[in-house]
């Protein structure tokens, strides 16, 4: 297989060398209500990058991801609460729990294919949001305060969320990239492109996918923590919301399924519609929807995938393509 | 003026060019085969004339007309069906469903229900069958007789003999004569060089994408045949 | 008493269920396209209906025949400029259109008619009922379950009579090949989905003559759509029927237990099936009655 992009591992690393570095210093010169803004837009961006993950590398196109949101955001909340440990110190944990939820789920919604696959995650969704607000020790529908935070600095709180936040960017921007790079990223596209032939050439499909699955799920669960934990409370209609489909699905399309770049791009479009339309309600909401269906008709592959074909820029480089893959992609339906 | 003629034909599945500048003639009433290798692009051609394949440029034209840029369905209603590889039945239909479906195209003609289940009568006992549960022989007929019913002027087979036992074939070519009587032009493709020799009057070898060699059965030597299939032609006198 | 009661509403409620699925499980069966949007229109006609029924004569329920067909237009319509442009082997464009659609019809509904809840008022036909074998039921929802039979009888036997039904069983099998018998199989598509759009609209209209319904009710009503299609054995007609059925019963039977659960025990129901048997009451009546 020849790569028709070629990637330039170099200009990447030292990308990771200068953003880790702005990430670390910026706490001290950005004010604290703007550090917040920023932890919304890193979450935002992961979640989105979780489910662009799923659908653009995995193959796997999921209409539940607001189920690991919640998920994170509840686990955390609620051992912390209920053991009065540190937010902190489980914020990793919320990845464990989500993975290992995801792991049991796949089984099943792994018997369901394309739309029904992505329903299916959806429902799961569905039983868990009724399942909490049904239950008085998880808050039921007015929710769960975060208690342990409310003794410590708001600064510090701020502060540390905000690492949080960045670590989650640069492992969804350069952990994908590296995860691309590798063995398991080549198998993961074979397997998005045509299962037979992955299978023919010795990759374990079931499992391929499934590890794929797990990890989207564990880092959606984990930005989902980071995000409620930044407001301090989360309550079942907000964290398993569908409308935060709605704001992933948006900003993959719009800047590109399968890359890297997209989804930044897309982010920083939705930001600024969001601020643009502020008070509009649902005009904002019909203008996402309107704009994913003219995307998806004029240019399937979104803004970054017209900035590539067009100016032949592709700083990450990670869609591999084979010109063998695409005749099987063509001929054989 | 032949009925049928594509000139300067290349084909492409992305950036892989099938077939490079293919032609071909047929006249009316006549029937030609296309012989070649696994891969030599016979099947790209037949798809690329029904309007089936991706991208392509040149020239198909049909009675004077260029359907080159024509969708698959308009072809048909014009008059070029196929037979396509592997037969591909509707298999939750039943026999006489999978032959009533041609009646879309349209085209009245000496081609009815009647005329099929009397060119091959084994169809008319399984009328009621589902196409899925039939052998591979009743399968290339009900295929057949599908195509026939929508009253072609061409028709085009892609490789009827594949996977099927001798004297199936034999029975199924032996049809071919009814069919081409009633004023059916034919393509057959066919891997099987005698086969093709004994029923064609006229013979395109395709290698590598493009015709290798042609010209009538009888004037064709083995030797010829054998080193436009494989290509080794420089190597034989 | 009481449980058999419950259970004949169940059965009441599960035939419009199976109705809400038959027009998502054909247009899958048909075209393998998911219409995300399904249950957002499904809203969209109860609306329709809503604002038409008073000027129904006869009976408000006869408004079902207009709303189905301005909802076959739409649906000809939703094809031909919309997913007829991203079909192709990847499915996700399709989804992705279709949710796209989906949200901008909700929030329209949102912004015109307001988020509260609605009810299709039928007169005096709501408070009618009737004694069978000692219990009491309702006129309506017994009526609502014979036009939901009928409408699969009906669908069932012109998909096998008819001429264009041959059409579309043909072009579910092969859309490609049937491109050579002369069809267009854009043109089938559209239709089908046509055909699909006004049965899940009849259903919407129905659903929201019972109950109530509100923009936002959509996302409920797709997810009821998709149990049914997958309880039922993707592209099953009858396993759907029994689908809708049972998805019916749970949810009033759990309703009676437990009055704040919702579709939750619906939804259980739905994956206990998926875990039992993959491939819905089809495969599993397939394995254990036809041994198979």
């Amino acid at each position: 297989m020849t790569p028709f992009t070629t990637s330039h591992p170099r200009l990447v690393a030292a990308l990771a060398v200068l953003t880790t570095a702005a990430l670390v210093l910026a706490p001290f010169f950005v004010r604290e209500a703007n550090l917040r803004l920023m932890i919304e837009i890193f979450t935002v961006f992961t979640f989105a990058q979780s489910w662009n993950f799923l659908a653009g590398y995995v193959g796997l196109m999921s209409f539940g991801q607001q189920l690991f949101i919640g998920l994170g955001a509840y686990f955390v909340f609620f051992v912390s609460n209920t053991l009065g440990l540190s937010p902190f110190l489980l914020l990793p944990f919320s990845f464990v729990f989500c993975a290992g939820f995801a792991a049991l789920a796949a089984p099943f919604v792994f018997r369901l294919r394309d739309a029904y696959f992505a329903i299916s995650i959806w429902v799961i969704a569905e039983v868990v949001r009724l399942f909490i607000s049904q239950r008085d020790w998880l808050g039921s529908v007015s929710g769960l305060p975060l208690v342990a935070t409310r003794g410590m600095d708001r600064s510090f709180v701020a502060t540390t969320n905000f690492y949080f936040a960045a670590a989650l960017v640069l492992i969804s921007v350069f952990g994908l990239y590296a995860l691309s790079m590798s063995r398991l990223g080549l198998a993961l596209s074979a397997v998005r492109d045509n299962e037979g032939t992955a299978a023919a050439v010795g990759i374990n499909v079931w499992w391929t996918r499934f590890f794929g699955f797990v990890l989207g799920c564990g880092i959606a669960g984990m930005a989902g923590a980071t995000y409620y934990m930044s407001v301090f409370h989360v309550e079942p209609g907000g964290a398993f919301d569908p409308n935060w489909m709605v704001v992933m699905m948006f900003i993959v399309i719009i800047g590109g399924v399968g890359t890297i770049e997209g989804p930044i791009i897309g982010t920083a479009i939705y930001f600024l519609l969001r601020g643009w339309l502020a008070g509009t309600g649902n005009l904002y909401l019909m203008l996402l929807g309107a704009a994913a269906v003219v995307v998806m008709l004029v240019a399937p592959k979104g803004i970054w995938g017209v900035v590539r074909t067009r100016f032949g820029i592709d700083l990450f480089g990670t869609r591999r393509r084979s010109p063998v893959a695409q005749k099987f992609h063509q001929g054989v339906r | 003026m032949s009925l049928l003629s594509v000139e300067n034909l290349d084909v492409f599945y992305g950036d892989f060019r099938a077939v490079r500048g293919a032609h071909l003639e047929l006249a009316a009433g006549q029937t030609i085969a296309i012989i070649g290798a696994n891969g030599a692009g016979k099947s790209t051609l037949l798809n690329a004339i029904v309007g089936l394949s991706g991208r392509k440029s040149g020239s198909i034209r049909f009675d004077g007309r260029d359907i080159g840029r024509e969708p698959t369905d308009r072809i048909a209603r014009a008059g070029i069906t196929m037979v396509p590889e592997g037969r591909r039945l509707f298999g939750s239909l039943t026999v006489e469903d999978n032959l009533l479906v041609g009646l879309a195209a349209e085209r009245p003609g000496p081609w009815t229900l009647e005329a099929v289940y009397a060119l091959f009568p084994r169809l008319g006992e399984l009328s009621k069958m589902t196409a899925g549960s039939l052998s591979g022989g009743q399968q290339q007929m009900v295929s057949i007789g599908r195509a026939l019913m929508t009253n072609p002027r061409v028709l085009l087979c892609d490789e009827i003999s594949l996977g099927l036992a001798p004297k199936i074939i034999g029975d199924i070519y032996r049809c071919f004569e009814t069919i081409t009587a009633s004023g059916v032009s034919v393509v057959l493709i066919e891997q099987n060089v005698v086969q093709a020799c004994a029923a064609a009057d006229y013979v395109y070898c395709m290698l590598e994408g493009h015709m290798s060699l042609e010209g009538r059965p009888e004037d064709l030597s083995q030797a010829q045949i054998t080193a436009a299939y494989f290509g080794t032609g420089e190597a034989l006198p | 008493m009481i449980w058999l009661e419950t259970i004949a509403n169940g059965i009441f409620l599960g035939g419009l269920y199976a109705l809400i699925g038959l027009g998502l499980g054909f247009a899958f069966g048909v075209m393998r396209v998911v219409n995300v949007a399904q249950g957002d229109f499904i809203v969209a006609a109860a609306f329709i209906g809503l604002y038409l029924a008073p000027w129904v004569p006869i009976n408000p329920i006869l408004v079902i025949v207009p709303v189905a067909v301005i909802a076959f237009l739409i649906g000809i319509a939703l094809q031909r400029l919309l997913i007829n442009r991203v079909l192709g082997h990847d499915q996700i464009p399709q989804i992705l259109l279709t949710f796209g659609v989906a949200i901008v019809l909700r929030n329209a509904m949102v912004a015109g008619f307001g988020a509260n809840s609605q009810s299709i008022d039928v007169g005096a036909m709501r408070f009618l009922g009737f004694n069978l074998l000692g219990i009491r039921l309702g006129v309506l929802p017994a009526v609502i379950l014979v036009i939901a039979l009928l409408l699969f009888a009906a669908l069932h036997l012109w998909l096998h009579r008819s001429r264009l039904g041959r059409l579309i069983r043909a072009t579910a099998d092969d859309y490609q090949v049937v491109q050579l018998q002369g069809v267009s199989y854009r043109r089938v598509f559209a239709i089908a989905m046509g055909i699909a759009m006004a049965l899940s609209a009849v259903a919407g209209v129905l659903l929201a003559m019972r109950g109530s319904f509100t923009p936002y009710s959509g996302a409920d009503r797709l997810l009821i759509a998709f149990e049914v299609v997958v309880i039922g054995g993707l592209g099953s007609f009858w396993g759907m029927f029994f689908g809708g059925m049972l998805l019916g019963i749970t949810q009033l039977v759990a309703l009676k237990l437990d009055p704040a659960s919702g579709l939750m025990y619906g939804h259980i129901v739905f994956f206990i099936i998926l875990i039992l048997s993959p491939n819905g009451l089809a495969g599993a009546f397939r394995r254990v009655v036809l041994r198979k």
